[in-house]
């Protein structure tokens, strides 16, 4: 199993690559684009692969920020190049930023499966 | 009298307070200036109105036999009235019209306003003028009414040609079924590029005659239009081809189809252009003038989907930016989330070849009561690979084609700056938004919405798979000595306006020649084969 890992003190973002599973957890509030660039080019790797399936897994992503948010969304609008991936997205109920979040996303790409606990 | 004329005095200062102090820190609170213009337009003439106005009716309540003091006071109210009325038309209606039409894409700025900025003051002078002479001095104008009325008349009658021009220029100006460079098709069958509507006639580049014409506005409102260039710029053909039925259609489907998809100046996937244009119109087979021009139709395919790529890029940033917006308007928008999508912002203005270096106050001038009105600067990065770049590269390559005119030399450069113009225009308009978002928080992600598909339907249009060529069978009919089918072949030619008018049918005929060239070698194949085969039997 291929884990690539990318971690700060406040969050933990895991990519499995074997299993086209990106698991998100903690509180991620940094600055600007260029910070998320690591965790944006992690996503791109697996879509870029064109895998059936992929997973964002944010149940244990307490706080995203609006730089977090703004690259969520580049990313949700470049798979609608990739017509043959499937994006799953699993959210949880208990975290009030998804609420409001995650199905705008869907709205933006319909063939996105959201999963919210 | 004394003690009146003091109140009136006292009261107008109140009044003057009231509405220039108190009014102002309202107004200075709104996002547009021009309410606050208005005021301090409006301050000075309307306090001396109201001066004016106090004394002359504490006069009148005085009983005191002034008729000159009358008289003057009249005069000088009406004086002021006219003042303040032009200067409202000038520093609040006029300014506030160019500054619109400096950011829309109407077409009368340049007509009717220098009209009105002209027409207005004299207009208002002599109104003023009528109105002092009748209520001040007493002077009975009815004569000079009547006299007036008639000369219309008389004047009207003898210009009726022109005021029917005029009147329809305005119409044609306002209620815009056309945008200038559409190219035009008239009732008498013939093209033509509008290049200008003015007051009393249009001016139309005529391509057939290399002339201008200049068609009186009445005449061109009368008649039906098709305006060619819509919905989309490149025009579309359908041509009729018929060959004997004993070809193989399969095959000249799929001639046909590659023949019109290889040419470089049908619109198409570009991909599949770069694929077959080596095997059509003998270009690689050919001399080294058509070697010469197969290299500039290469690099014109690929400097155009390097267009093509960098606008889809930017959509797709944009497409973002609204999807954010929309997550983050709920809530209404807090400090990091505007400074988030100044950032997501300033990124596609890096794409598309921009720079936002600050905001600049223009110069109060000694006649304006404008404090100095607040202007968004983006200036053009130097990066090669921003939007704006590669549209220049792409259209400098497309001037290097053999079949491209002198008039061509002007006219392509001149679409293309146009339309960066518009695009500066535009994408500054949205930064002042992005700004100062404060107001109209909840409809950011409108105005983002709007510029995508401005860049998708306004900007560079016919990129989806729908403009692509394609091939129909029609009908199969007998002829004197065998079937026959007809075929259509369905395409869009770029831009129609080069080559004098004359790229359509060039491309018609480069495309037909090359059908007939690959059609009839299949021909003879057919041919060939049957006569073996007979032979053999």
């Amino acid at each position: 199993m291929a884990i690539e890992e990318i971690k700060d003190d406040d969050y933990v973002v895991q990519a499995d690559t074997d299993a086209n599973t990106i698991a998100f957890s903690g509180l991620m509030s940094l600055g600007g684009p260029k910070a998320y660039a690591p965790i944006a080019d992690l996503m791109n790797d697996i879509a870029n692969e064109e895998p059936d399936e992929m997973t964002l897994d944010l149940r244990k992503l307490e706080f995203l920020n609006s730089s977090g948010i703004s690259m969520l969304s580049k990313f949700v609008l470049s798979l609608r190049k990739k017509k043959g991936v499937q994006l799953i997205v699993l959210g949880s109920d208990d975290m009030p930023w998804q609420g409001k979040s995650l199905k705008n996303l869907q709205k933006f790409l319909p063939s996105l499966k959201l999963e919210i606990e | 009298m004394f003690k009146v004329t003091v109140l009136a005095v006292v009261v107008a200062i109140a009044f003057y307070i009231g509405l220039y102090y108190l009014l102002r820190k309202l107004f200075r609170q709104f996002e547009k200036d021009i309410a606050l213009v208005a005021l301090n337009v409006s301050a000075y003439p309307l306090g001396v109105v109201f001066v004016l106005g106090s004394i002359k009716f504490a006069l009148y309540r005085s009983n005191l036999n002034l008729a000159w003091l009358n008289s003057g006071l009249i005069a000088g109210i009406i004086l002021i009235l006219g003042y303040w009325l032009w200067r409202l038309m000038i520093d609040v209606v006029f300014y506030d019209l160019k500054k619109w039409t400096e950011n829309s894409e109407i077409m009368w700025d340049n007509v009717l306003l220098p009209l009105l900025e002209a027409v207005t003051p004299v207009v208002i002078a002599l109104v003023s003028l009528g109105l002092i002479l009748q209520l001040s001095f007493g002077v009975d104008l009815s004569g000079i009414w009547v006299t007036l009325g008639g000369a219309s008349f008389i004047i009207g009658f003898a210009t009726k040609d022109i005021l029917a021009n005029f009147f329809s220029g305005i119409v044609l100006l306002i209620d815009t079924p056309f945008q200038f460079g559409d190219v035009l098709r008239f009732e008498t069958g013939e093209l033509g590029i509008l290049q200008r509507i003015g007051l009393r006639v249009t001016q139309i580049y005529q391509f057939e005659t290399h002339t201008e014409a200049y068609i009186p506005n009445s005449v061109l409102q009368a008649q039906k239009i098709v305006n060619v260039s819509r919905p989309i710029a490149p025009i579309y053909y359908s041509v009729p081809i018929i060959f004997p039925a004993r070809c193989d259609y399969q095959q000249c489907f799929e001639v046909m189809e590659k023949i019109i998809l290889a040419h470089p100046d049908t619109i198409g996937d570009i991909d599949t252009k770069l694929k077959y244009l080596g095997q059509y119109f003998n270009w690689t087979r050919g001399t080294n003038h058509s070697l010469r021009q197969n290299k500039i139709a290469h690099n014109r395919l690929v400097a155009e989907q390097e267009v093509n790529a960098k606008l889809q890029e930017i959509e797709e940033n944009l497409e973002a930016l609204v999807l954010s917006l929309e997550i983050f308007e709920k809530d209404g928008l807090d400090s990091e989330e505007i400074e988030t999508i100044k950032q997501d912002y300033q990124l596609v203005l890096e794409l598309a070849g921009l720079e936002f270096t600050g905001i600049t106050k223009e110069k109060k001038s000694w006649l304006s009561s404008r404090r100095g009105i607040k202007k968004i600067q983006l200036e053009e990065t130097k990066d090669k690979n921003s939007l704006i770049s590669l549209v220049r590269r792409w259209y400098r390559i497309r001037l290097k084609d053999k079949n491209i005119v002198d008039e061509d030399q002007y006219i392509l450069p001149k679409i293309w700056e146009y339309q960066i113009e518009l695009l500066k225009k535009r994408f500054t308009r949205l930064q002042g938004q992005i700004l100062n978002p404060e107001r109209i928080e909840t409809r950011l992600d409108d105005y983002v919405n709007e510029l995508v598909v401005w860049l998708k339907s306004g900007f560079k249009q016919a990129r989806n798979r729908c403009h692509d060529p394609n091939v129909r069978l029609g009908t199969v009919f007998q002829g004197s000595t065998e079937l026959f089918l007809k075929f259509s072949l369905n395409y869009y030619v770029d831009d129609i306006r080069l080559e004098d008018g004359k790229r359509g049918e060039r491309v018609t005929s480069e495309i037909h020649r090359e059908i007939l060239n690959h059609l009839q070698y299949l021909m003879t194949d057919r041919i060939i084969d049957k006569i073996e085969l007979d032979e053999d039997d």
